[in-house]
């Protein structure tokens, strides 16, 4: 697993800005591949859009992308696996492009993090609530909201294992293989985040029984 | 006793909070419109049909949405910054104008709404599965346990592998393009951080006070705005779980019938019908609750069954 880059530290160590190339690609003549591809390349672009959309849509998501965002985050995403094509591997596409999407999500986050502290610490506002929280059980919107606060509240690093793991369902050694990290750590990390989501059930139920005392 | 219960509730909580991971699925159209704006969409009469039922519906009709669709292989760089430029207006006028953005959705001409928020007024057909059971099952129960914690945390995840099992596509049953539409007309103050404001929206509802207060006729009662929001919503039914609370069973299905009637694509039925059902209870209208429950199984996910369920059978039957 060694032997092959990681598209994550590619992606990250690259020196290029997303932003300002797309400026500068507007119009310049030279270009490389991304935009001058031939058939094949196109076809193996659309291969890869028609297949792993779904998954970036929802791991940029997962990854800290505001909602409303998140289209543009994924289009953006493939556009940059658009220019770099020749670089991913056969077979490694889906990490490639996993790789791509922690990249843009962090962008994201540091903006939208920004935006957070600018209009003030909401934090877990929600644990105010004065209703049981049995009844909010049954509010999906509600549950995804909290989700994403504990999810916001882990580092990236952790996050990643985290989502990978417990949304995408993937083993610890294929997580490993992806990321580039040793098992060990991602094992760690996983655990982090979930001690962390057992500390926030155990804030929800403290708060329902509150409710239901009252 | 009260610690199995208590033990049962955390991971009540648990799987609710994991199983909403779920709600992350595209809209239909923006695959199409990803691929038409990348140049790889099946020629460019593929790239405009697919793109424009969203468009020509919503009008987006801004420079950049228009060639965008119109020449999608050529010249894509220059397209592509200029819709990140056009995203980057839209974000501010969206910002400026939250509501009437949602209005009629003619609107949206005006805010030069670009493609990627125009098709996510498409409907969406249920079909996305967020992560295929069978393969999470597969994965899960091949799991390296021992690289995890041993013990609780173990015995917690083994408990969650059937999280996705209750129906997955049962959940995508409720009215999935209302929650988007209801979401969507909240997305105009989301665009930075829809957390934020989602925290801002719920707990902020006006608690015991107008327009909600449980003293408050229903018939003059009336979500603050007059399209149905997310918010909107959230506030009837936190207002009829108050009038519950407070033991004013008949109030809280006075606004039950409203949120019905102003919320008939609400996102939150399902949530409304587990009140309706607590509410008729604590009326002492059992018969109607259970025949009320006996209508909406099959029509609603498992977990809200569930919890019907077990509201009927802590309620005492009538002699």
């Amino acid at each position: 697993m060694t032997e092959l880059a990681s598209p994550i530290e590619e992606e990250l160590d690259g020196p290029e800005d997303l932003g300002e190339s797309e400026t500068d690609d507007s119009g310049s003549a030279d270009e490389p591949a991304a935009f001058d591809r031939d058939a094949r390349s196109r076809a193996r672009l659309r291969t890869l859009i028609d297949r792993h959309f779904n998954f970036v849509w929802r791991s940029v998501r997962r990854l800290g992308v505001p909602e409303a965002g998140v289209d543009d985050a994924t289009q953006q995403v493939f556009w940059t696996a658009a220019r770099k094509l020749d670089a991913i591997v056969p077979g490694r596409e889906k990490s490639f492009l996993f790789g791509v999407a922690v990249r843009i999500a962090s962008d994201a986050r540091r903006v939208s993090n920004r935006q957070r502290r600018r209009e003030g610490s909401a934090e877990l506002e929600i644990f105010s609530h004065p209703d049981p929280l049995a009844d909010e059980l049954v509010d999906r919107k509600r549950m995804r909201a909290l989700l994403d606060e504990f999810l916001d509240d882990l580092s990236i690093e952790v996050r990643t294992a985290y989502v990978l793991y417990e949304a995408e369902g993937m083993t610890v050694p294929e997580i490993a293989d992806w990321i580039q990290v040793p098992p060990g750590t991602v094992a760690s990390r996983i655990r982090l985040a979930r001690k962390r989501l057992d500390q926030l059930v155990e804030r929800l139920q403290s708060v329902g029984d509150r409710g239901e005392k009252a | 006793m009260k610690t199995t219960s208590k033990g049962s509730d955390a991971l009540r909580i648990r799987r609710a909070l994991l199983a909403s991971f779920d709600e992350d699925v595209p809209a239909s159209g923006a695959k199409d419109l990803a691929m038409a704006a990348l140049g790889v969409a099946l020629g460019p009469a593929a790239a405009s049909s697919a793109a424009s039922g969203a468009l020509a519906q919503s009008k987006a009709t801004s420079g950049s949405a228009a060639s965008l669709t119109a020449s999608a292989a050529p010249k894509v760089g220059a397209i592509v910054a200029l819709k990140w430029f056009g995203l980057g207006l839209l974000g501010g006028a969206a910002v400026m104008v939250p509501t009437r953005f949602y209005d009629g959705g003619r609107d949206r001409k005006e805010a030069a709404a670009p493609p990627a928020v125009a098709v996510r007024e498409a409907p969406r057909p249920p079909t996305f599965a967020v992560a295929a059971s069978p393969e999470r099952h597969a994965i899960e129960s091949e799991e390296p346990v021992g690289e995890l914690a041993p013990g609780p945390s173990i015995a917690a995840s083994s408990g969650e592998a059937d999280r996705h099992g209750p129906s997955p596509s049962a959940a995508k049953t409720v009215p999935t393009n209302a929650v988007r539409e209801a979401t969507r007309a909240q997305q105009d103050d989301r665009m930075t951080s829809p957390l934020v404001s989602d925290r801002a929206t719920v707990p902020t509802a006006p608690r015991g006070s107008a327009p909600l207060g449980s003293t408050m006729d229903p018939t003059e009662a009336r979500p603050k705005s007059s399209t149905p929001t997310l918010g909107a919503e959230i506030e009837w039914l936190d207002a009829a779980r108050r009038a519950l609370s407070e033991g004013n069973a008949p109030h809280a299905l006075a606004l039950l019938n409203r949120y019905a009637r102003d919320f008939s694509q609400g996102a939150m039925r399902p949530e409304a019908d587990v009140l309706r059902v607590q509410a008729l209870i604590q009326a002492q209208r059992r018969e109607e609750a259970a025949r009320l429950a006996q209508e909406l199984t099959g029509t609603l996910p498992d977990r809200y069954v569930e919890k019907i369920r077990a509201l009927l059978e802590q309620s005492p039957r009538p002699r």
